[in-house]
């Protein structure tokens, strides 16, 4: 995980797309939010892992969401309950999709699962956004400030770094 | 910007195909794993699986020796098979349906025992109780009476020891009734007494009416001065004379008003109250001693009743089980189901499936039993067994067709000649209608001396039995009927039962009606035999025989105490008697004197003044 931050750093002072970077984080949010062996997941590796996105944002995206939904789960419960049960409306789409084949294996008529996804594409465009926003701000106003500060001083200054570093350089 | 990474794709096509080698290599084991969970989740004891193996290509499933605890007892397995054969349908699987064409298991073996407990491992409790809906509890707990398969024998062999006991240590610190009544009584005559000595004080005494008659006395001595001083001297004599009437009227009337009061407490001391009390401390003291004679239909139920009791019990409580797994109607479609969600697990809603198979179907299962399982003296063992289960499924509205099973077979050893179980379980519509049968014949019962004969107070020891059962269910409420035939019976008495000994001795054949009713959630059982009439007249005698002596003992004893006290009161109520009926009498008799002598005086004027020589006044 220390190296995943480590790329993301240096990804975020690179000149890498800020929507990379976003795009990475928001597909890691629904990796994270969501159930991880749910059907669904495997489209989101697939997008993460095809599309140009950065990939440690995505895993340190996941790691942070993943600890996020431990709390939200009985949010998404209500939330998938409610999707399920209580909307009238959609209980024909269900319905079909039960009765559909391979649909069933993707356990979206699990209340957590369906509860998670739900709240995960609905946040997900604010998440992309909002996170190519954060990376251009980051990289105009706080960038050269960072790397004064005295921490990063100590850190760039540590065998750690160094031989992290070096390690990336005889990497390529 | 390039938007597709040709290196991200190799990558996710290497990862996805070491996830499907690695569920291919282990796609066994998963199996299993799950299998044995779910399996232990439902049963609620360790389902073990030996051996599996499942074929991707052509959906074929073979599993080897399958142990299923016994929930009710973890160190034997209910149900053990040894090998199990599967094939499931392709085209349902896409849709998450399993259904199973046909299932073939050979070498079934019942009640078998197991190496480890079969207890369900504190983890899988825990699950259990969170994910499985709480099972419905019965309305109200069948009371103890009803409770067929909890009869037993009072412990009437405690009357040899209460024989063994005097009347006086048995009845030290008992209260009689008739002591008490008798101890009454004397308080009462001394009561009495006191209330007759007061009265007595009251009345005209002794004394009093002495003064009367000498009064009398100086009166007739005495002489008018003249015959104007006459009238006063006769209205003396009046004066007095009605003064004494009137005491002898009082004296009569208290005379009568004691009779009245020793009539009563004479009639409270009659022999054939005393004789009621005594028999009413007798009954209570045997009531005390609290011998608890066993009825017939006790004996029967405890020698038979019980154990079939039991069987039909364990086997509703299976029925319950597999009832839940098949809900009858639409019933098992709702929407949401209301429990108790485990952290990130959620609730898997299920929705009504419109077309196709259930979301689990079993079309036709054909099983065969081993014959070397060696009986266990609670299990059973077949020489032969065989059947076949059609359409069990969790949506029967679905597949449209009634779940169907037929088994045959016979008991190993020649323990039973025949044995037939046919049933048919209608889910399709609500309510179910649900039907069994079963039918064995010539059940052999051949107990040898090492069983349980201490222990258990009456078992058949040996006999040949016919049970022919037939049992209906229709929405919750059960209907059926037991019928055991038992020929060439031998009972084995065990100590508990040892005064029962010989009324067991020459049993003939009899059948043996368990009745069952109810309702699935609280079933009642009511048994009936032949034999209890049998029974009845001998253990009457037996209990007459068993408790006479000691009645008898105790009579005796109650008698003797009560018949010295009775003496005591009789010879109070005597001295009441004499004494308060003396001194009325003796007043009586002087009142009497009294006016006998005023009633010999002339009363009127004329002859007074002829007799004391008075001048006339003209």
């Amino acid at each position: 995980m220390v190296r995943y931050i480590f790329k993301l750093i240096r990804v975020m002072h690179s000149d890498t797309d800020p929507r990379q970077i976003a795009l990475g984080f928001a597909l890691g949010m629904i990796m994270g939010l969501t159930p991880l062996t749910s059907l669904h997941n495997i489209l989101v590796i697939m997008a993460i892992l095809i599309l140009r996105t950065n990939i440690s944002a995505a895993i340190i995206s996941w790691a942070f969401f993943s600890l996020c939904a431990v709390i939200l789960d009985p949010l998404f419960h209500q939330i998938g309950l409610a999707i399920l049960v209580k909307v009238n409306m959609l209980e024909g789409v269900w319905t079909a999709l039960y009765n559909a084949p391979l649909i069933p294996y993707t356990r979206f008529n699990n209340s957590i699962v369906m509860g998670s996804l739900i709240f995960s594409l609905v946040i997900f465009y604010p998440v992309y956004r909002g996170g190519a926003f954060l990376v251009i701000e980051y990289r105009d106003i706080f960038m050269e400030r960072f790397n004064q500060w005295k921490v990063v001083h100590i850190i760039k200054a540590s065998n750690l770094y160094k031989l992290y570093s070096r390690y990336s350089e005889l990497k390529g | 910007m390039k938007m597709i990474r040709w290196g991200g794709l190799i990558t996710f096509i290497v990862i996805i195909g070491l996830i499907a080698a690695f569920d291919l290599f282990f796609l066994d084991t998963i199996i299993e794993r799950s299998l044995e969970r779910q399996g232990s989740l439902i049963v609620g004891a360790r389902v073990d699986i030996g051996e599996l193996d499942f074929s991707l290509f052509d959906l074929h499933l073979a599993i080897k020796d399958l142990q299923v605890t016994d929930p009710e007892h973890p160190m034997l397995n209910a149900v053990e098979s040894g090998e199990i054969f599967i094939n499931l349908a392709a085209a349902p699987l896409l849709k998450k349906k399993i259904v199973i064409e046909n299932m073939t298991v050979r070498n079934i073996a019942l009640n078998t025992p197991r190496k480890t407990s079969g207890a369900l491992p504190p983890r899988l409790n825990r699950i259990r109780n969170k994910v499985a809906a709480p099972e419905k509890e019965p309305d109200a707990p069948a009371s103890a009476t009803n409770r067929l398969e909890e009869c037993s024998l009072p412990d009437f062999s405690a009357v040899a020891d209460i024989r063994n006991r005097s009347p006086e240590d048995i009845l030290s610190g008992v209260k009689l009734k008739s002591s008490e009544f008798l101890s009454e009584y004397v308080n009462k005559v001394s009561a009495t007494r006191q209330s007759w000595k007061t009265r007595l004080e009251a009345l005209p005494t002794k004394e009093s009416l002495n003064a009367d008659l000498k009064s009398l006395k100086e009166l007739i001595n005495e002489k008018p001065k003249n015959v104007t001083e006459l009238p006063g001297y006769l209205e003396k004599i009046k004066v007095l004379k009605n003064r004494v009437q009137s005491s002898k009227q009082a004296l009569t009337a208290a005379g009568k008003d004691f009779q009245s009061d020793m009539s009563s407490l004479r009639e409270s001391l009659s022999s054939a109250n005393i004789e009621k009390l005594k028999s009413q401390d007798l009954s209570a003291v045997m009531k005390k001693l609290d011998i608890k004679i066993p009825s017939s239909e006790d004996l029967v139920c405890v020698l038979v009743g019980k154990d079939i009791a039991r069987k039909i019990t364990t086997a509703l409580s299976w029925y319950r089980k597999l009832n839940g797994l098949m809900p009858a109607g639409k019933g098992g479609d709702a929407a949401e189901k209301p429990r108790q969600v485990p952290r990130m697990k959620g609730v898997d809603v299920a929705f009504p499936v419109t077309h196709g198979y259930p979301d689990f179907l079993l079309e036709k299962a054909a099983f065969s039993t081993r014959s070397d399982v060696p009986s266990l003296p609670e299990g059973v063992a077949f020489s032969k067994l065989s059947g076949t289960f059609e359409g069990l499924t969790t949506q029967p509205y679905l597949y449209g067709k009634p779940a169907v099973f037929n088994i045959s077979g016979a008991l190993a050893g020649g323990g039973a000649r025949e044995l037939l179980f046919k049933g048919t379980m209608d889910h399709r519509t609500e309510p179910a209608d649900d039907s069994f049968t079963l039918s064995v014949k010539e059940i052999k019962i051949r107990r040898t001396e090492t069983d349980d004969s201490e222990t258990a107070p009456l078992q058949i020891a040996s006999a040949d039995i016919t049970m022919n059962s037939g049992l209906k269910m229709h929405g919750g409420s059960i209907e059926g009927r037991t019928v055991l035939t038992v020929l060439n019976p031998e009972v084995a008495v065990g100590s508990k039962a040892a005064a029962f000994k010989d009324l067991f001795k020459n049993t003939g054949p009899f059948d043996v009606f368990i009745s069952i009713g109810g309702t699935l959630e609280q079933p009642s059982m009511a048994l009936s035999s032949s034999l209890t009439k049998t029974l009845k007249s001998g253990l009457e005698n037996i209990v007459r025989e068993k408790l006479s002596g000691l009645e008898k003992n105790i009579k005796t004893y109650i008698a003797t105490r009560v018949d010295a006290e009775r003496e005591k009161a009789d010879s109070e109520t005597n001295s009441l008697e004499k004494s308060i009926n003396g001194t009325i009498a003796e007043r009586l008799e002087l009142a009497g004197r009294i006016l006998k002598e005023a009633s010999g005086q002339d009363t009127s004027p004329t002859d007074v003044l002829k007799k004391k020589g008075l001048p006339l006044p003209f």
